[in-house]
């Protein structure tokens, strides 16, 4: 099982193919929008990603309140 | 005998059951008054438009060649109607393909560089046609089948709305994907990313919402090296550009020569109302059937298919025709830069004037309705927020009198606004 660094270190990854943003910029207290500039067509295809990497499902309700990196961590760490 | 008025009708009992969509609400917070109600327009639209009663300089008109009062082809709109009658009366699948649809498609076939054209009742059935017909799956006997659900779509973020609603249900993320608009170094990036054995690019070529040409060449340089097929929406420069001497002539020689498909409108500088795709001639076939918007719907009226074959052969043959239009767009274009409103870089025969913030243009849409000129006004949702612009088509028909009043008036409501 993937403790939250991991899981935070493997998001970084995935922002960083999809949106080109420096995998470092990518920590726990970013606002994917506001910090990352990441828009909605952009966070729709890191949540498939990240859905298809952790086997996970996010819903869209809850993908809205996924706000930081750290808010997709602990979401992903609880769900497992 | 006088006929007695029509009663008016009492609310509807759905009224009720339908307030879980919230339309009323919806309806009353919007303060844009035309939203819902459009003004009522008499007469033909051209340099101007009679609205509700009242004549306005029109720079709304997308069918800006002035073709439309050309007495010639209103006559031979006529006799199109006379000979091919009004409605095709049924698919082409159970009936047939009327003539002047079958030479239009010819026409267009040969102008747009491709084996075979189908043609659309409209060019946002062309686009989701295209869409469907490229990632569907159908089975008809054993060996008569195609699969295509595992196509993926990587599109310009600012690709028409049809092409977006023909992607609706195939999942962005997984089988659609968009690129920065304009961004080949993006489009690299997704396809690289997102390797897959179908790969279709969609990309327009003159861009509505900004009135920017695409880095075409450049996007089929990156189709070329990952194996994708291109489509190029060409809806607004068809039969515009690509003779040497006008504007984005390498461009439209790369949607000429190495697009796979194309797609044409019939409602820009056609003057008409209609579209259609154009590509191999195999792929093409099958979309008679597998686009379904040609199968499951009305197709173009025979007098309007008949009337395009014979304006797109008009236009080519009397080239002057968009040359004097482009210099006319030009000019006006060139007048606003030197009164300092200037339009977005670009060299197409739209413009776009920046205003910014939101109300003021909304502002101005209403004082330009009360000073006598229709200006199509792009706020949000539209466009981002205070990032409202004006998007005008110059008419062939307006004269200079017209141009240089819109001119004045422009300049003296952003002196009045401070923008």
């Amino acid at each position: 099982m993937l403790n939250e660094t991991e899981i935070l270190s493997a998001i970084a990854e995935i922002v960083e193919e999809v949106a080109g943003v420096d995998a470092a910029e990518v920590t726990a207290g970013k606002s994917f929008t506001d910090d990352l500039d990441i828009d909605s067509l952009l966070m729709v295809e890191i949540t498939v990603r990240v859905e298809d990497r952790f086997e996970v499902k996010i819903p869209d309700d809850r993908s809205a309140e996924l706000r930081t990196v750290g808010d997709a961590v602990a979401y992903i760490a609880d769900y497992r | 005998m006088t006929a007695s008025p029509a009663p008016t009708p009492a609310p509807a009992p759905s009224a009720d059951r339908l307030a879980p969509w919230a339309f009323a609400a919806f309806v009353e917070a919007n303060t844009h008054d035309t939203a819902y109600r459009p003004p009522v327009v008499d007469g033909p639209v051209g340099p101007t438009i009679v609205r509700n009663g009242r004549e306005l300089v029109n720079f709304a008109s997308i069918s800006f060649l002035d073709l439309e009062r050309h007495i010639p082809l209103q006559r031979h709109f006529a006799e199109g109607a006379r000979a091919h009658g009004l409605s095709t009366s049924g698919s082409r699948m159970t009936q047939g393909i009327c003539r002047p649809h079958h030479v239009l498609e010819e026409t267009i076939a040969r102008h747009t560089g491709k084996e075979r054209a189908i043609s659309f009742a409209t060019g946002l059935l062309a686009n989701i046609g295209f869409v469907h017909a490229m990632s569907s799956a159908a089975h008809f006997d054993t060996g008569i089948e195609v699969r295509n659900r595992d196509t993926v779509f990587v599109v310009d973020r600012d690709v028409h709305w049809s092409i977006w609603k023909g992607l609706e249900g195939l999942g962005y993320g997984r089988r659609v994907h968009a690129f920065r608009h304009n961004d080949v170094a993006d489009l690299a990036r997704v396809l690289e990313r997102r390797r897959a054995p179908k790969t279709v690019v969609i990309a327009e070529s003159l861009y509505s919402a900004d009135g920017t040409m695409g880095p075409i060449v450049e996007i089929l340089d990156e189709c070329d090296r990952y194996g994708a097929v291109s489509m190029i929406d060409d809806a607004n420069g068809f039969m515009v550009y690509g003779p040497e001497h006008r504007p984005y002539a390498r461009e439209a020689a790369a949607i000429r020569e190495r697009a796979d498909f194309v797609m044409v409108s019939l409602s820009k500088a056609i003057g008409l109302e209609g579209g259609a795709i154009a590509g191999p001639a195999s792929a093409v076939d099958a979309f008679e059937l597998l686009s379904g918007t040609s199968m499951f719907t009305a197709a173009i009226q025979p007098p309007t298919a008949y009337t395009a074959e014979r304006t797109i052969d008009v236009l080519a043959g009397k080239p002057e025709i968009v040359d004097d239009y482009l210099a006319h767009a030009a000019r006006l274009r060139r007048q606003m830069h030197e009164a300092g409103t200037p339009t977005l870089p670009t060299e197409s025969y739209m413009l776009s004037v920046p205003i910014g913030k939101d109300a003021a243009a909304l502002q101005m849409r209403e004082w330009f309705v009360e000073d006598g000129y229709l200006v199509p006004v792009f706020s949000y949702p539209a466009v981002s927020r205070n990032q409202a612009l004006l998007r005008l088509f110059p008419h062939a028909g307006h004269t200079e009198e017209q141009m240089d009043g819109f001119l004045r008036t422009l300049l003296g409501y952003r002196r009045r606004l401070g923008v």
